[in-house]
């Protein structure tokens, strides 16, 4: 369990229960000096529950919210979509940049997570240094360059943006 | 002309005679009074109230109330006339009436009262008015009945007297027997009371297409005209002294025996003919009846058959007695007998039955399906002809044809359904075959980079392998992806330009070609019906096999045409590349199938199994002809319009 002080400082909350994506994710990240406020989950249940500070995080005082969430879409428990549906339903949540890190170039998983109010849709390129790049480029993209809003909890809503990041994004 | 008309006729005829009595009146003229000087006149009160009662014959069946009310009023008249002469008859007084037209003096002959009219023509003139008032009235038909056959027998026998010279008959016992005029003109009223409410009974009666027709008109008509003609000659030869009494009797047996026997011979002769030929259609309906290989019956509306053909015993194997004893409905199976019920409720309301089908029990308890047409119920009984035929052959073939239907249907359900747990597996397999491999190339990648002083160069040519097969293992699911989306995808297939399709798409393949000697024949191109994006794969895939397999020849010869053969579109890409031996044609078409080795020609062997399927989607279909070393020639078809499969398959 983090403690109470790296979990108030989370820019990054990666939702990945394959351990080697999220090790080869964080080391992109890490590679650029983005992954020093990350937090990685491994299924749709804990991420909402990091997110609420509920659960497991019931101690955790939802005050500053993740700069960008990176979401997979194939999770056990709750899967993206349903992850994405709950974030997008909840007043506190729905203005947090959401980015779909996923396998699936899919048309219908695109067109869905869309509309569900997805910020970004990246497919996980094979090939490792396509890879690198691509996590590399949407970090740098929602952490330094994408201004978020000025209160989270209300106000201006987040504009969509698509982060095409990479020759494996669509 | 009609029976109306007819009687307006005949009363204005009758008129006429009392006009021209009146006229001989007038003029003294005997001819005009009676026809026969010899005989009694017709005096001038009968003759005005001929007329008279003649014009309530036409006035009383005309519209305005008025007239109707006027031939009333006269009807009367003419009944108080004929009253007050009986009642003078009666009580031998002299009520003045006689004088009220008549002023001659001196004796008339056969009467004692001269200008009284007669007590056979008051008799006549109180049943007339009393007819003629009657008419237009309720029981104006049942008074006419009346009057009509007395004013004729009465006026037909002193006809007879007349033609006779029988004064007492003439008379009828009184002493002032009836005129000729009068007698003429009563027989025209009694013949234009019948016109008025005419006897249809009668009338069909005296048809002659009927046996009762041919008896009045054929024999008693000709029979009394023969009697009384032949009547009239004995009593002229006798009375000329020609003959005596005895030998007038005979002749006239015999004259009179003679015209019946040839008369009654004759109208026999002629019912016999019609009594024939009547059997002989009622026998030709039998037999078409009996003989009709459909189920023909008649039926009550009490749910009864009256009349069965034998095609019912031989389809059903009762006996007709069986079929007759008990309610059709018995018959019918229990399944059908509430449509079979609803069909007949409708004849009962005027309707006909058509293409009704309902099963029919057979003695051995099978049963047959039988296809009904039925007629609404007619005639005075109220029955329905219906005529059934025999369909279970037919409905036989039909559900075995309908089970092999829906057979199918499920089959293409359940092929359907594998389909798509396949395309569901497919997908899933390919999409967690991707994370491993991103993993191994990943994982060997920062091995590499960053534990590089801990290998030597046999450990990095060993990581190199792994990364290079995890490439082409990536290659192989992200072809195997496309191949299996392609099943899902619907196509939408519209008008396609594919000269400008293969111009783009020899740009687009552009980088593969280097800064190789590449000869490019592109021919222009008949348009195609069908997905657009889907014919740019089937053109990337075909041109860039031509570009790859040229490859070692020092100058590349690739060729594009095509035309439209029999309403087919066929397209060709032709190449001078290194070819194969056509033995292994069709396995070039399977996923997975290569006949040149990766390390030479590099690719995964789903590019041409991918055109195969875009194509048969299409309707279409793909061959290849080539030899070794000698080039390939790619030939693909699609049909001109609605050959594409609406249903993925």
């Amino acid at each position: 369990m983090p403690s109470q002080s790296e979990m108030t400082h989370v820019e990054v909350l990666l939702v990945e229960d394959n351990p080697y994506d999220a090790e080869l994710t964080i080391r992109a990240l890490k590679q650029h000096n983005l992954a020093n406020h990350l937090h990685h989950v491994t299924d749709g249940v804990e991420a909402l529950e990091f997110l609420t500070g509920s659960g497991r995080y019931s101690g955790r005082a939802p005050v500053v919210v993740p700069r960008v969430v990176l979401l997979d879409l194939k999770l056990p428990k709750l899967d993206g979509a349903e992850v994405l549906r709950r974030m997008r339903a909840d007043d506190r949540l729905k203005h947090i940049p959401v980015v779909i890190l996923t396998s699936s170039r899919e048309e219908q998983d695109l067109v869905k997570t869309y509309a569900l109010g997805a910020n970004s849709y990246v497919v996980k390129p094979v090939e490792f240094g396509d890879f690198t790049s691509a996590v590399a480029e949407l970090g740098m993209y929602w952490l330094l360059l994408n201004q978020p809003p000025a209160t989270p909890s209300r106000g201006a809503t987040a504009q969509p943006a698509m982060a095409r990041a990479g020759s494996g994004a669509f | 002309m009609t029976s109306q008309r007819v009687a307006d006729f005949l009363a204005i005829a009758a008129a006429g005679i009392g006009v021209m009595v009146l006229v001989g009146w007038l003029t003294d003229n005997a001819i005009l009074t009676s026809i026969d000087p010899s005989c009694i006149s017709m005096k001038p009160n009968t003759a005005v109230c001929m007329i008279l009662i003649a014009m309530a014959v036409v006035l009383v069946r005309r519209s305005p109330v008025a007239w109707r009310v006027t031939a009333r009023v006269i009807c009367g008249v003419v009944a108080a006339m004929a009253l007050l002469t009986i009642g003078q008859y009666v009580k031998h007084a002299d009520f003045g009436v006689d004088r009220l037209l008549y002023h001659a003096g001196g004796p008339e002959p056969y009467t004692v009262y001269p200008g009284r009219m007669s007590p056979v023509a008051s008799i006549l003139f109180l049943a007339v008015s009393a007819a003629v008032g009657a008419m237009g009235t309720r029981c104006g038909a049942r008074v006419t009945k009346l009057a009509w056959p007395f004013c004729m027998i009465v006026t037909t026998t002193l006809m007879i007297g007349y033609v006779f010279g029988s004064v007492s008959l003439v008379s009828l016992s009184s002493d002032t027997p009836i005129s000729l005029p009068a007698l003429l003109a009563f027989t025209m009223l009694g013949v234009a009371i019948f016109a008025v409410h005419p006897d249809r009974s009668l009338l069909s009666a005296l048809n002659p297409s009927t046996p009762g027709g041919l008896l009045w008109r054929g024999l008693l008509i000709p029979a009394l005209l023969v009697l009384v003609v032949v009547g009239w000659l004995r009593v002229q030869a006798e009375m000329a002294g020609l003959i005596d009494m005895r030998f007038g009797v005979a002749l006239f047996t015999v004259l009179v025996g003679a015209f019946i026997v040839v008369l009654a011979g004759r109208t026999a002769m002629t019912l016999n003919r019609m009594d024939a030929e009547r059997e002989r259609i009622a026998a030709e309906r039998d037999r078409y009846f009996s003989s009709s290989l459909d189920l023909v019956c008649v039926a009550d509306l009490n749910g009864r058959f009256l009349r069965v053909n034998p095609a019912w015993g031989r389809t059903l194997g009762f006996s007709d007695d069986e079929l007759l004893s008990r309610p059709f409905m018995d018959f019918i199976h229990p399944d059908d007998r509430e449509k079979t019920i609803a069909a007949y409720d409708s004849p009962a309301q005027g309707h006909e039955v058509t293409a009704l089908e309902n099963r029919y029990r057979r003695k051995d308890g099978t049963y047959v399906w039988l296809n009904w047409n039925a007629t609404a119920p007619t005639g005075p009984d109220r029955l329905i002809y219906a005529a059934a035929r025999d369909v279970t052959e037919q409905k036989t073939h039909e559900e075995h044809r309908r089970a092999l239907t829906a057979a199918l249907e499920h089959s293409v359900e359940e092929a359907r359904a594998a389909n798509k747990e396949l395309e569901a597996f497919s997908y899933s397999v390919s999409h967690d075959l991707r994370a491993p491999l991103r993993a191994i190339d990943g994982f060997a990648r920062i091995l590499t980079s960053e534990h590089a002083s801990q290998l030597d160069t046999e450990g990095h040519r060993l990581l190199d392998v792994v990364r290079e097969n995890s490439g082409r293992m990536g290659q192989l699911i992200d072809d195997l992806l496309q191949f299996s989306r392609l099943g899902r995808k619907d196509i939408e297939p519209r008008t396609v330009d594919m000269t400008a399709l293969v111009h783009r798409t020899v740009e687009r393949l552009r980088p593969d070609m280097g800064d190789r000697k590449i000869a490019l024949h592109l021919h222009p191109l008949p348009p195609a019906s069908g997905d657009a994006a889907l014919l740019e794969v089937v053109w990337t895939n075909l041109l860039s096999n031509a570009i790859k397999y040229t490859r070692p020849r020092a100058e590349a010869q690739i060729e594009v045409s095509g035309e439209i053969v029999d309403g087919h579109r066929v397209y060709r890409v032709r190449d001078n590349g290194v070819g194969f031996d056509m033995q292994y044609a069709q396995k070039l078409f399977g996923v997975f199938q290569r006949l040149h080795p990766a390390t030479e020609f590099e690719g995964t062997g789903v590019g041409l199994a991918l055109v195969q399927r875009i194509l048969h989607r299409h309707g279409g279909r793909v061959w290849v002809d080539a030899k070794p070393d000698q080039g390939a020639v790619f030939e693909f078809e699609l049909p001109t319009e609605g050959g594409v499969h609406a249903v993925p398959v």
